[in-house]
């Protein structure tokens, strides 16, 4: 067992993945002689060369329609998109052809292919630096979709998104890349399709990915103290969405909070609801609590932004409303 | 001889008009040929002709409409009736249009050509390929719906399918599952102290749903009696449950209604710390006024003493606003609105319809509308709202020749006012005994929402507008 | 990145003068022609739904330059691709019933006029968004070259996709990163309604290869020969010294953008104009006074090709339409609960 932080996590896996995999290789923006914007590529192309880590022209569509076709044509490209913010402008080559490929075309044909970006805000980047968009890609059929929340899960879902045969949507976090956990050694490998329950509680569920993830465990260790028990459930996995633990973890404490980084309304958390509802609306005291980012384009103040996006108090307060302890 | 069909020429046409034939009947048609102008939904546009040949009939004039896929001219034929084929389409296949070869030849010269197309073929074909697919469907499960039109599919599609597995769940519970009520019956339900064990669920998953609680809520008895008004002395009505002799005791089955009702009080009476006012209140210038009243009006707007009680203690309710609250977990909450709940009392049962917002009604009003509450009431034709919100109520025993009572509370209210009898009696008045006439009424009180002082008061305020009459006419 | 030089013997075999090699030319472009002409036909009688873009007056563009192309070539074309994908070697049947979505088509029925595909004749689509396909060619070229082989790749689009952002990028990289590529604009003077002069600062598309130091070239697309002459020299160019290009076939099409497409912003004089130019007749022409073919044999051939396409539109009425139950398969390359 070795501590990593999730950047290094993450470039041990496409690592061991290239060296496994000949058909293996990396494009984005700045990922090889600058070893990446946020150094998760630090030293591959030195190892690997430019063949199979490669620098390309700022050029978003161009990134992904590129990787789409190397993938039909037999290799299995990681194409980066610097952060999530950019890869609107490549919103056409993601969903209209990597999502629709297979489909269209009668299953002739599979596009093995892997976008690793990273989201989130409340860094002062402003407000086209700050989206998260992963509740955008888990809408469309024909994408998977994960968002791991710590090292072990990131290298665990990074090798088995590589060895996928589908396109699928790797949302990182700025925020977390320098996060420290432990990673099992060896073949590490985690299911892309699988959320579990990282904390066990008594009294409330909440569901969390990403940096969020991290967020609700600091709040359920607050709340703790007032002897309220969390129950928080990771919800690494968005597309196809494993609702089990959830539903398992609601029919015990009747209340839930979801937690994301992104806008609240049409978010990760109304699709959560929305479930909940369907397979456990006996079970529920309380409809379900969503909170995301209050509805604003990020702000570049630093008090604003940090009112406007998620944290920690957020989820105590909203915890003990729901208790009725507010 | 082929037909020529009007032409789909846009995704959202449906019938187009021929504008001009740019062939006479009986010229030559080439294939390729610009053969007539017709207008779609979208733009005017010029068919080519299909086929080669004589353009024998045109079937379809300028200046009309048709339909996609209906004949609109034949080319190569006699030029006598509209084309029949002679051979049906077979499952899905479809007869080939002729084809002559390209060249002046004349079509009657050839050798046999392949069956004409079937003038409705095309449309036939695609409601057959509808069709087809809605029986393969229909023999893999699929359901079915009536074809309404050219949009609609007669088979369900996919797109409800997951919505429509969670509404069919199995109605049968998992182990540990509360019971599936829905969270507006479980509302309903509470209010109107309907027993949920005892309710059978007849929506989605086999939940409880409003209606099946407010079929709960009034039951309806085999047989029930002409209900009479609560001021007259009912006649004794029959029971109508029927005794079981088993031994030495006679054992009387509950109604649902009676079950929940006893349900209802026994908690009212074991968690409301109650405790008990009693008044005596002159009633000679109400009295008086009620019949001066009742002189002027029809008798079908005769007002009753109930209604008098009705409004003096809904106007004393508004000047008392923490009596007219409930405790509700541990805080008061005070009501808004005064609906005054009157109960109607038969010897099978107990309910209480509501007066909403009494405080702001007239007598006439207030008069009129208990009427028909308490007629709905004893008909069972009362609504659910009938016997919702109530924040006070009232129980009138006087036609009972009862001097005094005690009423138990209505949950949610925090009062009841026992009503006794008008009775004739001797009163001192400026130092003389005289006959006067008096009533005793008897409050009860939640203590945990109000105490002796403010029921004293109340009290008192009920009193001193019973007594002034005439402010309830205001 | 570095690519070392090719020296394999790829040039193609075929010789303009030789009439085996015409004839094929010939019996392709009348095969797009017919298979088109009844697309309309069957368009019109409701057999074929959605949007249909036909390729009539481009044969000359279509089969000059893929009859360069080996099996092994990729091909990326637009919605306007069934004289492409015959043309690369799909099966006519195949084409006609996708276009009446049968199971038996192209794409099982799941694509139709707009989504044709075919792994094994590396046909790779059918692209309804302008410009979208160039950007994924580009990424057949980078494994070419990533995998060591000698295939070349042919992307084909029109006019008005040399205004969009993805062509401009895949120039960039193909011409940066050594792509085995060949770009084939098919200029038919209009993107959907708007003329070229109305759209594109520079008319003659050509020209556009010079901002990326690319090979550019011009040909008259209603000249057969002409189009496969220079395609010869542009695909061996890409194959052997990883040199993409760019070729404008000037051409035109005799109908409308799409069968929607009331035509009126076209005179019929410019029409009519281009149709004396005819890229079948003109062959046909060569090849008589070449006395390669007589007026019979033309007959004749024309004859087999019609009753080519009337077998495949048999064939596609009698195919099966798809079972309702198949609605979600092939959406992810495994098993994947939604």
């Amino acid at each position: 067992m070795a501590v990593l932080a999730m950047r290094d996590a993450l470039n041990q896996a496409l690592r061991e993945e290239m060296k496994r995999d000949e058909a293996v290789f990396l494009l984005g923006e700045d990922i090889g002689l600058y070893d990446g914007s946020f150094k998760v590529t630090r030293g591959l192309m030195k190892e690997f060369g430019e063949k199979r880590v490669v620098d390309t022209p700022i050029a978003e569509e161009l990134i992904i329609g590129t990787a789409i076709g190397a993938a039909m044509s037999g290799l299995r490209p990681v194409a980066e998109m610097m952060t999530v913010n950019f890869i609107m402008v490549a919103m056409d080559q993601v969903v209209n052809a990597a999502a629709h490929i297979r489909y269209m075309f009668g299953g002739g044909t599979k596009v093995p292919l892997v976008i690793r970006t990273p989201g989130g805000g409340g860094h002062q980047l402003g407000a086209q630096h700050s989206h998260s968009h992963e509740n955008w890609f888990a809408h469309v059929p024909g994408l998977k979709v994960v968002a791991p929340g710590n090292p072990a899960d990131a290298k665990g879902m990074l090798k088995s998104a590589i060895r996928d045969d589908n396109p699928v949507m790797f949302i990182e976090n700025e925020g977390t890349y320098a996060v420290k956990g432990e990673v099992p050694d060896g073949e590490h490998l985690v299911p892309l399709d699988k959320n579990e329950v990282k904390r066990a509680g008594e009294h409330i569920t909440i569901c969390a990915h990403s940096r969020m993830l991290i967020v609700a465990m600091d709040a359920a260790t607050e709340l703790e103290k007032e002897g309220i028990s969390a129950e928080i459930v990771d919800m690494r996995a968005l597309r196809p969405l494993d609702m089990a633990p959830v539903i398992e973890s609601v029919k015990k404490t009747s209340r839930l909070i979801t937690v994301e980084e992104g806008w609240r309304s049409y978010g990760v958390g109304s699709e959560i609801a929305s479930r909940v509802y369907e397979e456990a609306f006996d079970y529920l005291d309380a409809p379900v609590a969503r909170i995301g980012a209050a509805e604003v384009p990020a702000p570049y103040n630093k008090r604003l932004e940090k009112i406007a996006f998620p944290g920690k108090a957020d989820v105590i307060v909203t915890a003990r409303a729901l208790l009725g302890k507010n | 001889m082929a037909t020529v069909q009007m032409p789909r020429l846009s995704d959202s046409m449906e019938t187009g008009k021929i504008l001009r034939w740019l062939k006479k009947e009986g010229e030559e048609v080439v294939k390729g040929e610009p053969l007539v102008e017709i207008e779609s939904d979208k733009a005017n546009i010029e068919v080519e002709a299909y086929a080669s040949g004589k353009l024998s009939k045109i079937v379809v004039p300028e200046g009309e409409s048709a339909p996609i896929g209906a004949v609109i001219a034949e080319i190569g034929g006699d030029g006598e009736t509209a084309a029949k084929s002679d051979k049906p389409a077979t499952g899905q296949g479809q007869a080939e249009a002729a084809e002559p070869k390209q060249g002046s030849k004349a079509a009657s010269a050839e050798a046999p050509k392949p069956q004409a197309t079937k003038p409705e073929a095309h449309v036939a074909q695609a409601d057959k390929a509808v069709a087809t697919t809605a029986q393969v469907a229909a023999d893999a499960g699929g359901e079915q719906y009536p074809h309404g039109g050219p949009d609609d599919r007669t088979e369900v599609g996919a797109a409800a399918q997951a919505a429509l597995n969670v509404i069919r769940r199995p109605s049968t519970q998992e182990d540990g599952e509360r019971q599936r009520v829905s969270p507006v019956a479980r509302r309903l339900a509470e209010e109107q102290g309907v027993d949920l064990r005892r309710v059978q669920g007849t929506g989605p998953s086999g939940r409880i749903t409003k209606e099946d609680v407010e079929a709960a809520a009034h039951q309806k008895p085999p047989s029930a009696p002409t209900a009479a008004p609560t001021s007259a002395t009912p006649a004794r009505e029959a029971r109508q449950t029927t005794p079981r002799p088993t031994g030495e005791v006679e054992v009387v089955e509950l109604t649902k209604l009676q079950s929940t009702v006893a349900m209802r009080l026994a908690q009212s009476k074991f968690s409301a710390p109650h405790f008990y006012v009693t008044s005596e209140i002159a009633m000679d210038d109400a009295v008086r006024l009620r019949q001066m009243f009742n002189e002027a009006v029809d008798k079908s707007e005769a007002i009753s003493l109930n209604d008098l009680v009705v409004k003096a203690v809904a106007l004393a309710l508004t000047k008392f606003p923490e009596v007219n609250a409930s405790w509700a977990d541990g805080r008061i909450e005070r009501k808004r609105d005064i609906n005054i709940g009157i109960a109607v009392g038969l010897p099978d049962r107990l309910i209480v319809p509501v007066l909403r917002n009494a405080d702001q009604k007239s007598l006439r009003d207030i008069a009129r509308e208990s009427k028909q509450l308490i007629e709905r009431a004893r008909s069972n034709k009362a609504a659910a709202q009938d016997y919702l919100g109530n924040t006070f109520s009232i129980s009138n025993l006087g036609m009972y020749d009862v001097d005094q009572f005690t009423a138990i509370i209505n949950p949610p209210d925090s009062g009841i006012l026992a009503i006794g009898s008008i009775e004739d009696k001797p009163v001192v008045k400026d130092g003389q005994v005289v006959p006067g006439k008096r009533m005793r009424v008897t409050l009860s009180v939640d203590h945990r929402v109000f105490y002796g002082v403010t029921a004293a008061q109340f009290l008192q305020e009920v009193k001193r507008l019973l007594q002034s009459p005439m402010a309830l006419v205001l | 990145m570095k690519v070392e030089q090719r020296t394999t013997e790829t040039r193609s075999k075929d010789s303009l003068s030789d009439k085996q090699t015409l004839l094929k030319l010939y019996r392709e472009m009348l095969l797009v022609r017919r298979f088109e002409e009844k697309t309309a036909e069957m368009y019109q009688a409701a057999k074929i739904g959605g949007f249909c873009h036909l390729n009539i007056g481009e044969e000359a563009t279509i089969v000059g330059t893929i009859s360069a192309l080996q099996p092994k070539d990729y091909v990326y074309s637009t919605y306007r691709e069934h004289g492409h994908a015959i043309a690369k070697g799909i099966d006519p049947k195949a084409v006609m019933a996708e276009l009446f979505g049968k199971e038996t088509g192209t794409s099982h029925g799941r694509g139709g006029s707009m989504h044709l595909f075919s792994q094994e004749h590396r046909f790779y689509g059918g692209y309804a968004i302008v410009g979208q396909a160039l950007p994924i060619a580009c990424g057949s070229g980078y494994a070419i070259n990533y995998q060591g082989t000698d295939e070349v790749v042919m992307s084909i689009f029109g006019d008005g996709a040399t205004n969009i952002g993805a062509f401009h990028e895949s120039l960039n990289v193909a011409k940066l990163w050594h792509l085995p590529i060949v770009f084939v604009c098919v200029n038919n003077l209009y993107g959907m309604g708007t003329a070229v002069n109305r759209a594109s600062a520079v008319t003659e598309i050509w020209k556009k290869a010079c901002a990326y130091d690319m090979t550019g070239e011009r040909v008259d697309g209603m000249d057969v020969l002409a189009v496969r002459r220079i395609t010869d020299q542009l695909v061996a160019q890409a194959r052997e010294k990883h040199e993409p290009s760019l070729l404008e076939c000037v051409a035109y099409r005799y109908r409308g953008h799409s069968m929607s497409d009331p035509d009126t912003y076209r005179g019929k004089e410019e029409i009519k104009e281009w149709q004396t130019r005819d890229a079948i007749l003109s062959l046909a022409e060569h090849m008589k006074k070449q006395k390669m073919l007589t007026v019979e044999e033309i007959q004749k051939i024309d004859e087999e090709i019609t009753a080519q396409v009337e077998e495949a539109v048999k064939f596609a009425d009698e195919s099966p339409e798809p079972d309702p139950k198949d609605l979600y398969r092939d959406v992810y390359a495994d098993e994947v609960a939604s």
